[in-house]
């Protein structure tokens, strides 16, 4: 453990919920995405989380694991006068729902919110024990 | 005689305690989403209390433990109430043994002479 715990692994909480934010902000931006009918459509992106440190003792905050991506069957839609259709007039979006991804926004904003308190008030106890001995 | 007494050997493990419960409660919210997370909790209080009235704080020990509370959706126990409130809590605390410790100091800066 560092000397500045606290501060630490609430960073790490704070690079997991940006890269959160970061992931469903592409896939807002990629939802109107028009593809070809027989071609793969835009793969919504997952970010995995995992606890850092062992289980028993006090931990060392989280960690992306990896990205996981989403089908790439998407919608079709009959659209023969889009300039992406295929031969058959058909346009492939991606199976993307605006909803879900503005509620994971909302809490992937609180969770860094919550961490960047903790950053806050750790950083006053720091500053009160470097006032030791004064 | 020896300039630390018990009474600092107290605040002192206090102080470690508190700073480890502020560690848990910071690596409690940093994984309030993540999935299967279960909250980590520090007592070290009963284990000081046992130490002081057997003489000798230092043998104070915290002990860290998983909590069993209900799981949420994601099978994680997380409960960001709690942890601020533990947090705001802790970090009181830990000003207040700041200050003990101080005033133990300033004790002893009288009696050096300055």
């Amino acid at each position: 453990m560092t000397i500045f715990g606290a501060i630490n692994t609430a960073g790490s909480g704070l690079g997991v919920y940006r890269t959160w934010m970061d992931a469903v902000s592409d896939n807002i931006a990629n939802m109107n995405d028009a593809v070809p009918g027989d071609q793969p459509a835009f793969q919504e992106r997952f970010v995995e989380a995992a606890a850092k440190g062992d289980a028993t003792g006090v931990g060392n905050g989280v960690e992306v694991k990896g990205i996981t991506y989403g089908p790439t069957t998407g919608r079709l839609a009959f659209d023969p006068t889009n300039p992406s259709a295929d031969a058959q007039g058909y346009v492939k979006y991606p199976d993307i729902d605006l909803g879900e991804q503005m509620t994971q926004m909302m809490a992937a904003q609180r969770a860094y919110q919550a961490n960047l308190a903790t950053i806050d008030r750790a950083k006053d106890a720091y500053q009160q024990a470097l006032e030791l001995g004064k | 005689m020896t300039i630390s007494d018990p009474t600092m050997d107290v605040v002192y493990k206090a102080m470690q305690g508190l700073a480890a419960r502020q560690r848990a409660t910071a690596d409690n919210i940093a994984n309030v989403e993540t999935p299967g997370y279960k909250a980590t909790k520090v007592d070290f209080e009963s284990s000081l209390r046992q130490a002081i009235t057997i003489g000798d704080p230092n043998q104070a020990q915290p002990a860290v433990t998983k909590s069993t509370e209900p799981n949420g959706p994601n099978e994680n126990n997380v409960n960001i109430d709690d942890e601020t409130v533990s947090e705001i809590d802790t970090n009181l605390k830990y000003q207040t043994m700041v200050e003990a410790m101080n005033a133990k100091f300033r004790l002893l800066r009288t009696a050096i002479g300055n």
